[in-house]
């Protein structure tokens, strides 16, 4: 699986300003629909969902990035997008930081291996200060995509 | 030499480098020891030790239960710590496997203990204080996983990482991380 397979270009939010979490799960789950990849009847309900998980505990993992989830039957296989806030959202993250850098994956409910191997992979490169750096100095969505692709193909140092 | 080899096939340790010792050799005593120690990390070989050391003095002041040597390069000393190496096998008993809810409580449950966490799942070895770590193990529901840790601590965080595999990750007043994502 790569990060290509299951990112949405079209949904890909280069500059996301935003001030809350709240905020910017709205802002990435729109963008999603606005790219076709779900249907607005279903827009309140994921969102509703992706809270609901953070409520769990915040999915700011740290070293400024967040990767917001939720499975959700409106899907029928993994879909994510990224978003770039560049002024930082506070995102109760594990390190009391804020967060530049978001992830947010939708999966099916029966489908939890899919699940798992999504959250590997973009764990796998967000370990990777490079990859985080250079994901923070992109400033399109054109930039975002070629980054991903290069880390794809493990063209990142 | 009988009670070094036997305390060392005790322990499962290479006995090729204890092989010859003579028990009045101190110094060669010391050697051997500290060699034993750098190959195993499991044997002291105490700061103080001396040229003039015999076998049993050894022995009484190096517990096995070491994993770690520390080296004073101003001083020229090796130092020791008595930190204990733990291993135990686990199995992912959580439908969903080991996602983001379990990672963030594996990590959360030793932070701030005095061990390092490492955690296998065959070839690959995380550090088990890092979410980011822990996730990419990509353990799904069955897997059976190493937990390794050490340390000072090392007991007390193998005991709170058996108890939430044990548990299904389960905490305090919630049904569990199973069907959390």
């Amino acid at each position: 699986m790569k990060l290509c397979d299951f990112v949405v270009p079209n949904a890909i939010l280069p500059d996301l300003q935003v001030s809350t979490k709240e905020e910017a799960i709205l802002a990435m789950v729109a963008s999603l629909k606005d790219a076709g990849c779900i249907q607005a009847a279903d827009e309140e309900g994921i969102v509703a969902a992706v809270l609901k998980r953070e409520e769990l505990g915040s999915t700011g993992i740290g070293n400024g990035v967040a990767v917001p989830h939720t499975k959700h039957p409106s899907v029928d296989h993994l879909i994510a997008t990224v978003a770039l806030a560049k002024e930082g959202v506070d995102f109760a993250s594990l390190d009391g930081e804020s967060v530049y850098i978001l992830f947010l994956l939708i999966s099916p409910p029966d489908r939890p291996g899919e699940h798992l191997r999504g959250l590997e992979n973009i764990s796998r490169h967000l370990r990777n200060q490079n990859f985080c750096n250079f994901l923070r100095q992109s400033k399109s969505r054109d930039d975002v995509v070629e980054l991903l692709q290069e880390a794809d193909n493990n063209q990142i140092d | 030499m009988s009670a070094l080899v036997s305390v060392a096939g005790a322990w499962n340790l290479p006995v090729a480098g204890v092989r010859g010792l003579d028990q009045g050799d101190g110094e060669h005593i010391h050697r051997a020891c500290f060699i034993s120690a750098v190959q195993v990390g499991v044997l002291l070989c105490p700061a103080g030790a001396t040229a003039t050391s015999r076998v049993q003095d050894v022995l009484d002041e190096a517990p096995f239960a070491e994993d770690r040597l520390k080296s004073d390069a101003a001083g020229g000393q090796v130092s020791l710590m008595q930190n204990p190496t733990l291993r135990e096998e686990v199995v992912v008993a959580i439908e969903n496997g080991l996602h983001m809810v379990p990672c963030s409580r594996i990590a959360s449950s030793v932070q701030g203990i005095e061990c390092s966490v490492h955690i296998h799942n065959g070839d690959k070895s995380v550090d088990g204080k890092s979410v980011l770590d822990l996730m990419t193990l990509n353990a799904e529901q069955g897997t059976r996983l190493v937990i390794e840790t050490s340390g000072s601590e090392a007991a007390a965080a193998m005991d709170r990482l058996k108890r939430l595999f044990a548990t299904n990750f389960a905490a305090e007043g919630s049904s569990g991380a199973g069907h959390a994502e």
